[in-house]
Formats: C-alpha cells, structure tokens, sequence
C-alpha cells in the first residue's frame, strides 16, 4: 500500500521525477509543519536551510527595498519554497509569511545533504531539476541585463505593477 | 561538500594530465580514478584566434573548461552592438548550462587574439553516465548546481540594484556587473600554479569519439 504522499508528490514539481522507491526516501525525510497566519516562516539573510513543500494553506514572498515591503508572489497547494537552499544552504533572498494557516512538509537540508553524501540517486533526481530551474531564471536574468545594457534613451517609467512583475521573474515566481 | 581524492585503488600514481584535470573546478571532488573513467568521455578542442566556440543562439550541446588561452563571452544587444561580457581565464567553466536544459545558448564565446585550448564535456556523454548513476556524474552535477546557483543569486542582487538607478550610463554599469555574475568565472586561487597544459586526453580515448563537437 503506497504511502498517502506518494500521490501528493506526484505532482510537486523537482519531486514528480521520482521513481517510488526514490520517493520513499524523500517522503522518510519531510516533517510536516502546521503554521499560522501572519507567522513568519523565514527572514531574509536567514540561513537557508531547508525547502518547504505546501500541502495546504497560503503564503507570501517578500522582499524589503528602501524600508518597503514588496511582495514578489504568493503560493499555495502544491508549490515549493526556498528550494535553492538544498543546492547550496545560501542565506534567504527573500522573507516569506504566513497569509492563511498551512501545512508544510518541510525538507531540511542537513536530511537532503545525508542523501547527497551517501550519492542517492533520489538527491540528483532532485538536483538536476532544481538546476533546470536555475537555468530557466538564469535565462530570464540575462535576458533582462541585455534590456538594461540596451544604450541609455528615454525610457518610460515602468508602473506599479510591473514593478512586482520583474520581481516575480527575478525570484521564478510565476504571475497568478 | 568535499569529497576525499585519496581513494584511489589502482596503486600508481596518478599522471600529471589526471593531477592537473583534478584540481578544475568541476572536477575536483571526483577521484582521479573516477577521472580517469571519464577522461575517456572528454576532448581537447583548439581555437584558432578569434575563432567561434558557440554563437548566441546555437543549440548547447556541450561544456567547456578553458586549459589554455582567453575565451571571450559576448552578447548581441537589440540594437545590434556587440558587447563583450566577460573574458575567461585559464580554469573557467562555460557553456554549462547545457549539461542540465536543451536551450539555445544565451550568449556567445570566442577565443581570443591567443587563441585557445579547451576541454569538452558533451551533454551525451554526461547524460549517459547521469542515468547510469555514476557517482561521478554525481558529483560533476553538484558542481555544475552549486555553480549556476551563485551565479543567479550574484546576478539577481545586482540587477535588483540596476533597476534601482536612475542615472542611465550608472545603471548600464550595473547591468555590466550583473552581466559579468552571470557569464564570469572567478578562477580559484587552488588552481593557480597548476599547468594546465600538462592535460592530456591519451589517443585511444579520442578513439572513442562519438559526436562531432558542437
């Protein structure tokens, strides 16, 4: 009888590639997490480590810029935050909270690193997806620098919302 | 994470090509008798001075290690300029973003006036040994991951600081520097000191070619 996860993660994006038995690793390494809103999950420049998986509930990531809160994209059901932290344990780029109570299974990264060291196949399932992924935003990135590196001209003033658009791109938020 | 070069089992000391190939950056928590298996799996290209390794837009099929020379990174902008990004040293890593996506490649890279010496790791191969679940594809994958992830973080905080300035010429700087994160590469000081032109692929692992460079 598969675990009740087992379906769950089928459609986590970096975890849908598993094969059952790599599943059965992961699954043996998550902790779930209840929180509430207006909790804060992490701070930016907090130490990244560990990835959240949300199995219920609402959050928002944020970033503070010139003592302004600035909100780059909010996630639910089913996605994924501060993946990156696997790959490299690198402080948090962003803050996220809490916006409704949620469930999270959280994956630590000293319990990723255990399956790294020991070179299971699990790990790099999930490492060469999380790459795909930093290639994606790497793309997205140097797109945007060529934009900038464009010679200087009258250039129209972006309006709010763009400005959360570019910043979603910037941290691999996807528009809602 | 490090790994312990000092596994080896075959009892001869390594050659001065495999000691060179183990301390590049992509290459350095691999064994070298790990390295030894995969040597087999690479090549040593020359460029001519000036000489194209890929244009902007090629289809990526491989990854490169400069052993000797400068590669030159440049980028095509919408007004047409081309803009040289970054030159490479001796020790850097390119083009390795086609080792993990199948996109065309994001800028493009040249030898320079000295031409170049380079090593290649072709996606093929790199695949092939990746679902063989070599511990060393493994390995190269944690490199190449923790990489790519730097250079995003790097380009993501100078960008955000790019949008923030207002001077143009000020903010084409920054861009400049975000452009740089990205498609630089420091090069280690463990490697300085070390001749890269001591690295060798032996004739019966050039035998072994399968695909013509790309």
């Amino acid at each position: 009888m598969p675990h009740p996860l087992h379906a769950f993660f089928a459609r986590i994006p970096h975890f849908s590639g598993l094969a059952p038995s790599e599943l059965e690793e992961i699954i043996r390494a998550v902790h779930p997490l209840e929180v509430k809103a207006g909790e804060r999950l992490f701070g930016e420049g907090d130490p990244g480590d560990a990835a959240f998986i949300i199995q219920s509930g609402r959050v928002e990531i944020f970033r503070l810029m010139d003592g302004e809160e600035i909100s780059v994209i909010e996630l639910g059901d089913g996605e994924v935050v501060g993946e990156l932290a696997l790959i490299d344990g690198a402080a948090r780029s962003a803050a996220c909270r809490i916006l409704e109570d949620a469930t999270l299974l959280r994956l630590d990264k000293t319990e990723f690193d255990f399956l790294r060291q020991n070179m299971r196949p699990a790990a790099y399932t999930i490492i060469r997806s999380l790459s795909a992924t930093i290639c994606e935003r790497i793309r997205n990135t140097n797109d945007q620098i060529t934009e900038l590196l464009a010679p200087p001209g009258p250039r129209p003033e972006p309006p709010p919302p763009e400005k959360r658009s570019w910043l979603a791109r910037l941290f691999g938020g996807r528009r809602k | 994470m490090s790994n312990s070069n000092s596994s080896d089992s075959s009892g001869t000391t390594p050659s001065k090509s495999l000691q060179a190939m183990n301390r590049l950056p992509l290459f350095d928590t691999l064994t070298t008798d790990e390295l030894s298996v995969l040597s087999h799996h690479l090549r040593i290209l020359k460029f001519a001075p000036f000489a194209p390794v890929f244009e902007d837009g090629d289809p990526g099929q491989s990854c490169y290690v400069v052993l000797g020379g400068n590669v030159e990174v440049i980028k095509v902008l919408p007004n047409g300029n081309e803009e040289r990004l970054a030159t490479l040293d001796p020790g850097a890593l390119l083009g390795h973003m086609a080792l993990i996506d199948n996109q065309p490649r994001s800028a493009g890279c040249r030898a320079s006036i000295g031409g170049a010496r380079l090593l290649e790791l072709g996606r093929a191969e790199f695949d092939l040994l990746l679902s063989a679940r070599s511990t060393f594809a493994y390995k190269i994958l944690d490199q190449v991951a923790m990489d790519l992830s730097g250079r995003l973080r790097g380009a993501t905080e100078r960008l955000a600081d790019a949008r923030h300035i207002n001077s143009p010429v000020a903010r084409q700087a920054a861009a400049r520097a975000a452009a740089k994160m990205l498609m630089g590469f420091e090069v280690p000081a463990s490697i300085h000191g070390i001749n890269l032109d001591d690295i060798t692929i032996e004739a019966v692992s050039q035998d072994r070619r399968t695909h013509k460079p790309g």
